[in-house]
């Protein structure tokens, strides 16, 4: 018997309190007797003891004591452990975190076995052990925890659920599925979870602290291997100083065993659709635990670079790709369209790595090559004249804008700010950026036919001072006032602000995607004309490299949820004549937390104190439950309380 | 149980000047007369032969004038020639006179217990000490209708409270039965008074008295033992502490043949209370808290038992007779139950 609640054990002080009622209890009725003579040797006893001793054999008091007793205990919530029946229901927690994927069994160099494939195994052959009427819920982990099968009884629907998990390769919320199964037990008697896992748990601590009111088991697959692993921390690709039109290679790599190995790198170069060729080898000794750096030059240009480590069969063999993507070269391209000229402005472009490209309001627009090369324009005043051009009107469309308001006095729209109150938003543009004792002589008023493709990060005075924002895929940029009316290009503030404010308008134009965990959302800038865009495996780390070359469509968004399995992808962006816009590759990795060591697995369910653990889930197929003795005491409270009334009526007061 | 208020003797302030006329005093002794009429031929057990001072119904263990044969003895000059058993001269030719045993009156004492203690009747009609002055009452009635000689004292704890004189002869009986009445009825005429008096002085009174209730101090006083050799009867609960032993041995020094008749009212033999009870002796006034079970009863009877089995064996030890009365037996049952034991009232 176990007590749920054993600090009520402190009730027990109430029984002292009820026998010292006993003891002080001074009402005893009077009677008078001839003589004490025939009294007196009988109660000698009772007399010469101690107040306590008086207490004996008085079955009121021990019967109140024994109820009192009996309510604490009650109180305490009492337990007994029973075999769960096998009828009640069931809940099968499948990890499929990250570090499932490590590899359980080797039978040959070409058939690896996952821990997750064994765990899947595990629950298949634990439902086949289960009575046919027994509900089993499926719930996978994953970032929120999912319900695959709900409540089912039909072991093929259960099984071909099963067959259908793939492993899971962000940040696994493990708490929330426990929670889930937990709660999913809630209002129901019996009931137990079933967890198949590694015992690698990420927010293992969190878990540990999980409060779980239902019985738990919790079936350890794969026996831990010796650790001899090795990954790929960092890859980058950066062009080579020496040597002009090639590339150098970093790679970091990390020995997880404990024995010092020889770690050989192969970068290999990749260019859209050609297969992939050999750049370069390097081999380097890490001692255990320690980390080590390839460097390699002379790579020569391709699209993107692939490191792959070997021996490529390790305990996990997904961190042993790497991709990397050439960076950008140049600076990006402004086209300055001001209708007098800004020389502080010009200064922190260049400053900033734009090269700005002056061109006159009056003049005519660059269009063709010259248009093609521009990243974005910054129109600095004239944008209510240009709107209206009809030259101008398909570049301004095509090119993200930043505006620069030059506010007229005689214009209505135009205000002085009433006061010099700054108020800022939390943003990329305005970090570092104060605007204190800046002073804005004149600002622009929002009006409606603006639009509401920004937000107002900035306020001066009341005034919306700064937007920033995205219209259609493409950032923009306004400004409410006039450089020159502000004492801003004197503040060393300005080239901080000029410069954040050309990375908000260069954003998005990067040549690739980089580098994101699986199923991280992005926030993409995508192409205006875009219809449909999808996702083109290119080359996925998935151990058994089945799908390669498919494609996955892309919901467009605000956010672009990246890939849920490891490996190179390509985003590509389809217009609506089905012309393909832009192709840019993202490479995708398991979350790095999961495949760090996770603090030790102690889940404790409420009711039990102790987990148990099963090594395959063969021995303990029915976990234990509490039951509740809650009734019992009731029962027997009730029946002393009868005894009780029974002996007062009786007058059996001692 | 309960108790009638202020029976004890120390209300008796008022003796002699009795408001109650004998024929009150004797309905209330009797109401039912006919208890005398079988009580009348029965004779107090005197055991062996009495002296007396003057001539009875008993065989003194003199040789006498009776009409009883006691022995032969050879004749000498200066006999009574009556006495001469010619039979025998006849036969023989020598002359005997034939002795016959004196027969004397017997002195018989009636010891009643009136301390407090007594006053309670515990679940039975009357208290202890009226059923111990109505048998009392009749045993002196067969007495003096056995023409024996018979004397009352009521005593208590304290010493001896009240008595009567030696009574000769039947008629004095009216005499006798009036001095029970009229503690039979327990003063009841002072019985407001008694109260009025407080609590204050009886508790005072109480405390004077020795915490320990001794049988033998009434008895000590001058005057309280017959000066004859005779039969006493002593009608007490036995509620004290000590001198039970001595006393005996006092009564047998003094020529005395003891029957001791114990009266217990049916409470006190068999209580049947129930609770937490505070005990409180009528004579101490202390209390004592006592959580009464079947348990405890049991062993208050199994008490109330050995008590009397010891106060059965010291009366025998003593050549004293002992019997014990339960108050809440009819008188008739009472007597007869007397009659049945030996040696304390011959048919």
């Amino acid at each position: 018997m176990q007590f749920l609640s054993a600090a009520s054990a402190w009730f027990f002080t109430s029984l002292l309190v009820i026998a010292l009622m006993y003891i002080l209890r001074k009402t005893y009725r009077d009677t008078e007797v001839a003589s004490h003579l025939l009294w007196r040797r009988l109660l000698q006893e009772q007399e010469a003891n101690r107040p306590w001793q008086r207490l004996r054999s008085r079955w009121l008091l021990l019967l109140q004591l024994l109820a009192a007793s009996l309510l604490v205990l009650a109180l305490m919530e009492p337990v007994i452990l029973r075999p769960s029946s096998p009828s009640e229901r069931a809940v099968i927690i499948i990890d499929r975190s990250a570090s499932m994927t490590a590899v359980a069994e080797i039978e040959a160099a070409s058939q690896l076995t996952t821990k997750f494939e064994l765990a899947v195994d595990e629950a298949k052959n634990w439902i086949d052990r289960q009575p046919d009427n027994r509900l089993i819920t499926v719930i996978a982990t994953g970032a929120v925890p999912v319900e695959i099968v709900s409540s089912e009884r039909n072991r093929q629907v259960l099984r071909d659920a099963l067959d259908e998990l793939t492993p899971y390769f962000g940040l696994t919320d493990h708490v929330a599925a426990l929670s889930l199964a937990d709660s999913l037990h809630q209002g129901k008697d019996g009931g137990a979870t079933v967890v198949f896992t590694d015992g690698q748990w990420r927010d293992a601590e969190e878990a540990n602290g999980l409060q779980l009111y239902h019985p738990l088991q919790i079936v350890t697959v794969g026996s831990n291997l010796p650790n001899w692993n090795g990954s790929i921390l960092h890859f980058g690709i950066r062009p080579d100083i020496n040597e002009p039109g090639s590339y150098h290679a970093a790679v970091t790599i990390r020995n997880d065993g404990e024995l010092e190995r020889e770690f050989t790198i192969e970068i290999y170069s990749g260019y859209a659709d050609r297969p992939l060729e050999r750049a370069a080898v390097r081999s380097i000794d890490i001692a255990p635990g320690e980390w080590g750096s390839i460097e390699l030059s002379g790579l020569p240009p391709a699209a993107y670079y692939k490191a792959q480590l070997l021996p490529a069969i390790d305990r996990i063999p997904m961190d042993n790709v790497a991709y990397g993507f050439p960076v950008v070269q140049g600076g990006s391209h402004a086209l300055v369209v001001s209708t007098e000229g800004n020389l502080f402005l010009e200064k922190a472009l260049l400053l900033s790595g734009v090269i700005p490209v002056k061109i006159n309001v009056d003049s005519t627009p660059p269009s063709g090559e010259l248009a093609e090369g521009i990243d974005w324009i910054v129109i600095d005043g004239a944008y209510e004249r240009l709107k209206d051009d009809e030259r101008w009107s398909k570049l301004l469309a095509d090119k993200p804008l930043w505006l620069i308001d030059h506010p007229d006095e005689k214009d209505k729209r135009s205000a002085v700010p009433n006061n010099a109150i700054v108020q800022t938003q939390e943003h990329p543009l305005l970090s570092f950026i104060t605007f204190s004792d800046t002073h804005i002589g004149r600002m622009n008023r929002l009006s409606p036919e603006d639009g509401d493709w920004g937000d107002t990060v900035l306020t001066y005075g009341d005034v919306p001072a700064i937007l920033a924002g995205q219209m259609e895929g493409k950032p923009r940029l306004r400004y409410t006032f006039k450089l020159q009316d502000t004492d801003l290009p004197l503040r060393p503030e300005f080239p901080v602000l000029v410069f954040q404010s050309s990375q908000w308008m260069n954003g998005g134009m990067q040549g690739d995607l980089g580098s994101v965990s699986a199923g991280e959302m992005l926030s993409l800038s995508l192409h205006a004309e875009i219809d449909r865009a999808e996702w083109e495996g290119v080359e996925w780390s998935d151990v058994r490299k089945e799908r390669k070359g498919q494609l996955l469509p892309v919901d467009i968004g605000s956010m672009i949820e990246a890939p849920g399995i490891p490996g190179l992808y390509r985003l590509l962006e389809w217009s609506e004549q089905g012309d393909l816009l832009a192709s840019r590759y993202l490479s995708v990795s398991a979350h790095p937390d999961e495949l760090q060591p996770a603090p030790e697995l102690q889940l404790s369910s409420l009711s039990l104190g102790e987990v148990q653990k099963g090594e395959s889930g063969i021995d303990h197929d029915s976990p234990l439950v509490p039951q509740s003795l809650l009734p019992w005491a009731i029962v027997l409270i009730l029946m002393l309380l009868l005894t009780e009334w029974e002996v007062y009526r009786r007058g059996h007061s001692s | 149980m309960s108790r009638e208020e202020g029976a004890g003797l120390h209300a008796n302030s008022v003796k002699g000047i009795s408001s109650m006329t004998a024929e009150e005093a004797f309905r209330l002794l009797f109401p039912d007369s006919g208890i005398l009429a079988e009580v009348e031929w029965l004779r107090l057990a005197g055991g062996h032969r009495l002296r007396g001072t003057m001539a009875g119904k008993r065989r003194s263990s003199m040789l006498g004038g009776s009409q009883e044969f006691a022995d032969y003895r050879p004749y000498a000059p200066g006999d009574d020639i009556r006495r001469l058993d010619w039979n025998v001269y006849g036969r023989t030719g020598r002359a005997y006179i034939r002795q016959y045993w004196d027969e004397q009156e017997l002195h018989a004492t009636m010891y009643v217990d009136g301390s407090l203690s007594m006053t309670f009747s515990g679940g039975a009609a009357s208290t202890k000490l009226q059923v111990a002055l109505r048998l009392a009452s009749l045993i002196s009635y067969a007495a003096l209708a056995g023409e024996d000689r018979v004397e009352v004292r009521l005593f208590d704890q304290t010493g001896m409270a009240d008595s009567l004189p030696p009574l000769h002869g039947r008629p004095s009986f009216m005499k006798l039965y009036r001095f029970m009445a009229e503690y039979y009825s327990g003063g009841v005429h002072s019985r407001r008074e008694s109260r009025e008096n407080g609590n204050a002085s009886h508790s005072a009174t109480r405390t004077t008295q020795s915490a320990v209730s001794d049988l033998s101090m009434p008895f000590r006083e001058p005057g309280a033992l017959p000066r004859r050799p005779g039969v006493s009867w002593l009608f007490t609960d036995a509620m004290f502490e000590k001198g039970i032993e001595e006393t005996l041995l006092t009564l047998a020094a003094a020529g005395q043949r003891v029957v001791w008749v114990q009266l217990l009212s049916p409470e006190e033999v068999h209580p049947s209370w129930v609770g937490e009870l505070n005990l409180i002796d009528s004579e101490l006034a202390t209390g004592k808290e006592v959580a009464v079970s079947e348990r405890l009863l049991k062993q208050y009877r199994n008490e109330v038992a050995a008590y009397k089995d010891k106060l059965r064996n010291l009366c025998s030890e003593r050549g004293a007779a002992y019997s014990f009365v339960d108050t809440s037996m009819p008188m008739q049952q009472i007597i007869r139950e007397l009659v049945a034991q030996q040696g304390v009232l011959v048919r």
